[in-house]
């Protein structure tokens, strides 16, 4: 509304933040645990004195750089890059509440790096003791700027008090913030044996093989007792809405919710029967089996995380389609044409109600519809008069609770209940850049706009 | 001001604009010397590898340099970040809105970041076993790098001339804009990539050094050879940038040539540094490196000023309003200099211990 918007054919731009985002978490949790997993298993190298287990250990850790270093790294900034482009008002919500908190994430992750690059390059360069404290310091700061992150991640389900006092330390240490560190922390843990499965089942010789993978296998035990603990806590710090759309409220999002569970469970019961128990019969397939279902879990988890916070982006403080509560009042005052930039015209008149419908549909529904492909309009709307849909419109938070209430004049929202019925009548809708439409250009409107202002 | 820039966050900035901006400029510098580094040394790698196949010295100086090159991705890429957190939230209004008209242009320089980088680390652990195919990998890798170069020119331009937003938008919301056509987009990111090329033939000259311990000859070699491509690049910059110069808005251009006595007058000092480490980097390496670098740092103050002189009349960063979060700003610098000493400890280990292969 305030911002442009991009439309995405077929996925929208949630799809494509949560394909980028889910991708990122699984192997970020693997940066901040792997570097645990790295040091330790170092330590166990020296204290048994045993060259063949730092071999693996050395291997393991050029699997780590590219992994960690170039993809999560690389991803990282992908997440930034596409909520910018999706969600243009939120990320900008974040940097103004947060810009000091993504400094300080920025210095742990450029000493993170270095450390990795010195820890890497530094085999057989640096006495042990050196080469262990550098590992030390990787890992430390890693896991600093996952506190840091989680801080403005939770910030956004459970904004707490800033709602109220605006404080920087109010948004930060926010309800959850400390339950999700704690599942966070966890998740990591599990996700470096999880990893570190992977590359163990590689090793060619059959005892090192047997001995690592039971090493790795240990690191998803711990996790298996404190995810039901800390999620519960999680759960119980949560908006009572978000509970209940978690909870049987929501179909999809129950049913994803369960499988967040009955994966993590079949995640650790294999684990711990299969390499815990026989780590001499682990394979490589098995390992791989093991990390799809993790990848599963990070997936499904991630995806009610963010879909539990509907109809918010940022919660009691800014929909889901980035408009504010603030400026949700000044619509209902002036109408919502009046209260965009980024829209062709700010008059409804009887002959542009199509170009009125699908201007509000743009700043209003395509943050998370699209008209034909994912959550697509066509297909929601299909069979539906256009009375029926003006009627869906009056009462969208009372009907689909994790929508956004339709804001606008009455007459705005009739135009985009004919839009809407247009789109599968016979007359082919304006789907079509709108330059093709007869609408006047941008600056005469907000031309003409900013005169009827003055 | 044109109307479809985005109002202000509601939300105020939480340090004054003048800090931020700081801070912006401060962190470009940072994030534009490893940057060159990689741009330009990309280019140099190429160049020597395909000599190289003739000439032992150049392959040599290739398999050196495309070493380094991954980690001057990481360098880059760390680096990179500050200055655009601070960008976003001061710019924020225009940089959002630009980024949307070019969205899938935009959004597409992380794939080809993440495929250039395995490039330089597959050419980096297999450079051997690639044999003459190595330069092919280095060759897609700068290229790609190369082309985010001149995305981050065209975004950074789109940004600065709102009035260009409307005629894009109306063209469709599909984001596909480039905006590489604009006029000064070109000479622009032209004037970064032949910096990029001078600043990379000092770092080979630099190389050198560091070979001559081991290898007098060779390292003596390396070092004119990096010498040359700084002075020839240097030179050529004084066309380049007087393109760049005439490529801009001439009421803009008025300001660097007699209208602003501050813009002319960091450009006059910024040309003298250049000419100054020009006449001496043949004798003094260290006395040539350091005004070229003063000249780095001056042009990044004069690209913030060209920033605002596009700006004049759309956007105005000092009439923001500022809820100073101090306490938080505080712990920040405390952890940065935790950050930077942790850094130079960690190097300093480095740096000393024994190196594991003589060269």
């Amino acid at each position: 509304m305030n911002y442009p918007v991009w439309e995405i054919p077929q996925i929208g731009g949630g799809m494509l933040i949560g394909l980028i985002a889910i991708l990122h978490v699984f192997v970020s949790h693997f940066a901040v645990g792997g570097g645990l997993y790295l040091v330790l298993a170092e330590r166990k190298a020296y204290r048994e004195n045993d060259p063949a287990v730092l071999e693996y250990v050395k291997g393991h850790s050029l699997f780590f750089v590219l992994v960690v270093l170039v993809f999560g790294a690389v991803s990282g900034v992908g997440i930034w890059w596409s909520i910018g482009l999706v969600s243009p008002a939120a990320t900008s919500t974040l940097l103004h509440v947060f810009v000091w908190a993504w400094a300080i994430e920025w210095v742990f992750f450029a000493v993170e790096i270095a450390a990795a690059f010195v820890y890497y390059y530094g085999w057989d360069r640096l006495d042990r003791r050196t080469h262990l404290t550098i590992g030390w310091i990787y890992f430390i700061t890693a896991w600093l700027s996952l506190f840091m992150i989680n801080g403005i991640l939770t910030f956004m389900l459970t904004p707490g008090r800033w709602l109220t006092t605006r404080e920087f330390w109010h948004a930060f240490f926010n309800p959850t913030a400390i339950p999700s560190l704690i599942i966070r922390t966890m998740v990591c843990i599990a996700l470096a044996g999880l990893y570190g499965l992977v590359t163990a089942a590689a090793i060619p010789e059959r005892k090192l093989r047997a001995k690592m993978v039971r090493f790795a296998a240990t690191w998803l035990l711990p996790a298996s007792l404190v995810l039901p603990l800390g999620g519960a806590w999680y759960i119980s710090r949560i908006p009572r809405f978000a509970r209940e759309i978690s909870m049987g409220g929501s179909p999809a999002v129950t049913i994803f919710a369960g499988l967040s569970i009955v994966l993590s469970a079949i995640l650790f019961v294999f684990a711990f029967f299969g390499p815990f128990q026989r780590p001499q019969h682990f394979n490589l397939p098995f390992a791989f089996m093991l990390a799809l279902i993790g990848l599963s879990v990070t997936g499904v988890t991630e995806w009610v995380r963010e879909a539990v916070r509907k109809p918010y982006i940022i919660y009691g403080y800014m929909y889901s389609n980035g408009i504010t509560k603030r400026e949700q009042e000044a619509i209902g005052r002036d109408g919502a044409l009046w209260v965009a930039k980024w829209v062709t015209t700010r008059e409804v008149r009887e002959d542009n109600r199509r170009e009125v419908g699908r201007n509000l549909y743009e700043i209003q529904c395509a943050s998370c519809h699209t008209i034909d492909g994912f959550n697509g309009m066509r297909f929601a709307v299909k069979g539906w008069r256009e009375e029926f849909i003006d009627f869906q419109l009056q009462h969208l938070s009372e009907l689909k609770g994790f929508m956004p209430p339709f804001m606008g004049t009455d007459l705005e929202r009739r135009a985009l209940a004919a839009w809407l019925a247009d789109l599968n009548s016979r007359v082919p809708p304006i789907t079509e850049p709108l330059a093709k439409a007869t609408a006047p250009p941008l600056a005469m409107a907000t031309s003409e706009a900013r005169m009827a202002e003055q | 001001m044109s109307p479809l820039i985005p109002n202000p966050d509601p939300i105020p900035l939480p340090a004054p604009a003048g800090l931020l901006e700081a801070l912006l400029v401060f962190t470009l510098f940072l994030h534009l010397l490893p940057m060159s580094l990689l741009m330009g040394g990309g280019t140099l790698t190429v160049i020597s590898e395909l000599i190289g196949r003739r000439d032992e010295r150049h392959r040599k100086l290739a398999q050196a340099t495309a070493r380094l090159l991954p980690i001057l991705v990481a360098f880059t890429i760390t680096m990179g970040v500050a200055p655009l957190l601070f960008l976003q939230v001061v710019y924020g209004p225009l940089f959002f809105s630009s980024s949307i008209l070019m969205a899938w242009p935009w959004l597409s320089i992380i794939g080809m970041m993440l495929l250039g980088y395995y490039g330089y680390y597959w050419h980096s652990f297999q450079f051997e076993r690639l044999g003459r195919r190595a330069v092919w990998v280095t060759l897609a890798s700068t290229a790609l790098f190369t082309i985010i170069g001149l995305l981050f020119t065209s975004n950074m331009v789109l940004m600065l001339t709102p009035a260009r937003w409307q005629a894009i938008y109306k063209a469709g919301r599909s984001g596909l804009q480039w905006n590489v056509a604009e006029p000064t987009v070109f000479p622009r990111f032209l004037h970064m990539f032949v910096a990029s090329l001078a600043l990379s033939g000092l770092g080979i000259a630099m190389l050198g050094a560091v070979k001559a311990r081991a290898d007098t000859a060779f390292g003596a070699w390396v070092r004119q050879y990096g010498l040359g491509w700084f002075v020839a690049a240097t030179w050529v910059q004084f066309a380049v940038g007087l393109w760049f110069l005439v490529s801009l808005p001439p009421s803009i251009r008025g300001l660097f040539v007699g209208g602003g006595t501050v813009e002319t007058g960091l450009l006059i000092v910024a040309l003298a540094l250049a000419v100054i480490s020009l006449l001496t980097i043949q004798r003094w390496l260290g006395l040539g490196t350091a005004t070229i670098l003063g000249t780095v740092a001056l042009m990044v103050v004069i690209r913030h000023r060209l920033r605002a002189a596009y700006l004049a009349s759309e956007f105005d960063p000092s009439r923001l309003a500022v809820q100073s979060q101090t306490a938080v700003f505080a712990l920040f610098v405390l952890i940065l200099l935790c950050g930077i000493a942790a850094i130079a400890w960690m190097v300093w280990k480095f740096a000393q211990a024994p190196s594991p292969r003589p060269e």
